[in-house]
């Protein structure tokens, strides 16, 4: 699979179409949801999307795969670029619609009735808690735990040392459930 | 936090994630074909600029050259900067015996030995003249200042003339020095 990799980028380097066509149908999905952690507007992660693979393609002399993975390369472009373009735009908090992203049905993974309703409630204290977060806390949640990323993986790719980070997903954590239970104190 | 809250939370995190994920619309899926022309537009984009460019800096030559063209029987006379008037060299003045020796511009000589108690009113003009000529040719003369000699005049972007204007410079303080051995040997 890595030699193919190898093979695909070598053929994207000659600028060779097969070469493009296969990395992006590899990273392609990935990219878009991790610039969609970033960018509330659907059509600017679609353009930022394809920014990211262009500057990739353009600049693949540049990438050195004993310094890391193309994923990786690739996902800190996507990550700088829509950064950039999240600063530039003036968004410091995303605001995500309830009734787009709603709470995920535990009815999937929970069988009995008290547990359902609970952790229903959970879930969705958390669902609402997450919107409180700045992009880039969010981008940092969704590397690791949808994408389930290392530490040192999402260090690269934010462009940030690893421990740190370490901290700054704890603190993200407490405050998580700090959120959670001030809404749950209010009800 | 506990252990067990901890877990709980990065399952409840995991979860969400996941279930948000799934609500971001999915890419496109003529993705790789959009990324691939939009590559090319710009390739031929930047194709084109250098186009123009080549042709623009063409079209500059000739017009340069037609301007020129009518003028090329005609005397040009370049007539050097300010700063540069003094451009040609200047053979060195031979400088009269009787002048050196009653140059009174010199560095300031050593006065009189204060022993001598005179008074002032009391020296006579021959008495001064005499003393100081005396002295002057007991005390080396300093030679001319870097921004006297001929080579402080010349452009400095050309090496050549500046080299040749310094040769100039060496050779004239030689020739001065010269003069003023057999000066004093002659003294």
């Amino acid at each position: 699979m890595i030699e193919l990799e190898q093979q695909m980028i070598l053929a994207a380097r000659k600028g060779r179409e097969e070469g493009y066509q296969y990395l992006m149908n590899r990273y392609g999905n990935q990219v878009h949801l991790l610039v969609a952690q970033l960018v509330p507007d659907i059509r600017d992660v679609e353009e930022l999307t394809q920014d990211a693979f262009i500057r990739a393609f353009e600049h693949l002399s540049d990438f050195n795969p004993q310094r890391g993975s193309f994923c990786t390369w690739l996902c800190h472009i996507a990550y700088n670029a829509a950064l950039n373009h999240m600063r530039s735009q003036n968004i410091s908090l995303l605001h995500f619609d309830e009734e787009l992203y709603p709470p995920p049905n535990v009815s999937l993974w929970v069988q009995d009735e008290e547990e359902k309703s609970h952790e229903t409630e959970c879930l969705s204290l958390l669902n609402r808690a997450i919107e409180h977060l700045r992009p880039e806390e969010h981008a940092l949640l969704h590397m690791r735990y949808y994408e389930g990323h290392t530490l040192g993986k999402i260090a690269e790719i934010m462009g940030v040392a690893e421990m740190p980070l370490a901290n700054r997903l704890q603190r993200i954590r407490h405050k998580l459930s700090k959120l959670m239970k001030n809404e749950q104190d209010n009800r | 936090m506990n252990k067990t809250t901890d877990k709980k939370l990065d399952r409840a995190l995991q979860a969400v994630m996941h279930h948000r994920a799934t609500l971001v619309p999915k890419l496109a899926e003529d993705f790789a074909e959009q990324v691939i022309s939009k590559m090319n537009a710009r390739r031929q984009r930047a194709h084109h600029y250098r186009v123009v460019a080549t042709i623009v800096s063409i079209a500059a030559a000739i017009l340069i050259g037609i301007i020129i063209w009518p003028m090329k029987d005609e005397e040009v006379i370049i007539r050097p900067k300010q700063q540069n008037a003094m451009a040609k060299v200047i053979p060195p003045e031979p400088i009269p015996k009787k002048k050196v020796e009653t140059k009174t511009s010199a560095p300031r000589p050593k006065m009189a030995p204060k022993h001598r108690a005179v008074a002032a009113s009391s020296v006579t003009q021959q008495q001064i003249q005499h003393e100081f000529t005396e002295i002057e040719i007991t005390s080396p003369e300093i030679l001319p200042e870097p921004e006297h000699m001929i080579a402080s005049y010349y452009d400095r972007s050309d090496p050549f003339l500046l080299a040749s204007a310094h040769a100039q410079d060496i050779r004239t303080r030689g020739e001065q020095l010269c003069r003023k051995v057999e000066l004093i040997m002659n003294f």
